[in-house]
């Protein structure tokens, strides 16, 4: 079989007959579209698509940024102290000073109010006993005066007798 | 390639199985060809030839024009394919059963009967030549590719493909004159 470079082409040009058997044509053809729609959904329209994914980002980022203000939040609240820098223009040794003069303020009031206290008890006292003292003697006057009473009466029946 | 290929592919890429049916039609054939040739039997070119669309149509996103038709990217699938079936068993080799799917067509049955004797002498020293031969020998004549399509399937350049044509065929006529000695 001496073939030329022609012959061989043209012979090889033959074999473009040979095709798959028509009912492996269906039923491949069949197999590979319902399988790969098996795991696919249809494609939405483009607008929905677009709603789709601007929602989507819109619930995404204030997700994040809440989690985001809750996880900043309690960092610098816990941080705070050990992170800021002291106020610049604040003198520590006068808002001491100040704060220990309210102090003693506080402490003084406090002072007088106790006293105070003490003292308008006391004074209850005093004057309940005077009220006492002042009872006692206008009980002994009035004795007294029904005593002179009837002794004057006694006098006076007498000089009535008498006369 | 098909007409209107590009807007069949993006509407395959967007998930419509009518449009990659489409491309299925007009690739399975020279597809199926060129698996059958490599594996010369019948039910392993099936099978193959079904994982190769099965894959393009899983992938279909991942595919890129570039330029190249459809087809392209469907042989080279098909190619790696082959070389992953091949790893795993060995081929059973059929020519017979590679050209009892010619069809007589106009020839005379005397006439077909002598051409299919012809064709598979052509493929049994064909089963001779190197992988790559072959593959640019069906590639180049009885698809009809040009050398660049053909080089972005086998993955050479187009030069290289020259080269292989040249060499497989000058090889081929030698093994043909060799198994007619024989």
């Amino acid at each position: 079989m001496r073939l030329t470079n022609e012959e061989i082409t043209k012979n090889l040009q033959g074999l473009r007959r040979i095709e798959p058997d028509a009912e492996y044509i269906r039923n491949s053809r069949r197999l590979i579209l319902t399988q790969r729609a098996d795991y696919r959904e249809p494609q939405p329209g483009i607008l929905v698509q677009v709603v789709r994914s601007f929602s989507f980002a819109f619930e995404t980022t204030l997700v994040a940024a809440l989690f985001l203000v809750v996880i900043l939040g309690g960092l610098f609240g816990l941080s705070k102290s050990f992170f800021l820098p002291p106020l610049q223009g604040i003198d520590e040794k006068a808002l001491l000073t100040e704060a220990d003069a309210i102090n003693e303020d506080i402490n003084l009031q406090l002072n007088e109010i106790a006293y105070f206290g003490v003292h308008k008890t006391s004074t209850e006292r005093v004057v309940a006993l005077d009220a006492e003292r002042v009872q006692s003697q206008k009980e002994k006057l009035l004795l007294t005066e029904a005593v002179t009473d009837q002794e004057i009466d006694k006098l006076l029946n007498q000089v009535i007798n008498e006369y | 390639m098909i007409e209107d290929e590009p807007r069949i592919v993006e509407r395959a890429k967007g998930g419509e199985a009518e449009a990659f049916g489409l491309l299925y039609d007009h690739y399975l054939p020279p597809i199926y060809r060129f698996v059958l040739f490599r594996v010369s039997h019948r039910e392993e070119a099936e099978d193959i030839t079904h994982q190769t669309f099965l894959k393009a149509w899983e992938r279909i996103e991942q595919y890129e024009s570039k330029g190249y038709p459809f087809g392209s990217w469907l042989y080279r699938i098909a190619r790696n394919t082959i070389i992953d079936s091949h790893r795993k068993a060995n081929p059973q080799v059929n020519i017979e059963e590679v050209t009892s799917y010619l069809a007589a067509e106009e020839q005379s049955q005397s006439d077909f009967l002598d051409m299919k004797i012809e064709w598979e002498l052509l493929l049994t020293a064909m089963r001779e030549l190197k992988e790559v031969e072959q593959e640019v020998l069906i590639l180049r004549f009885v698809e009809d590719l040009t050398h660049q399509e053909a080089a972005l399937i086998v993955g050479k350049s187009e030069g290289a493909v020259k080269l292989i044509q040249h060499r497989a065929l000058k090889n081929l006529k030698g093994i043909l004159k060799k198994n007619e000695i024989n």
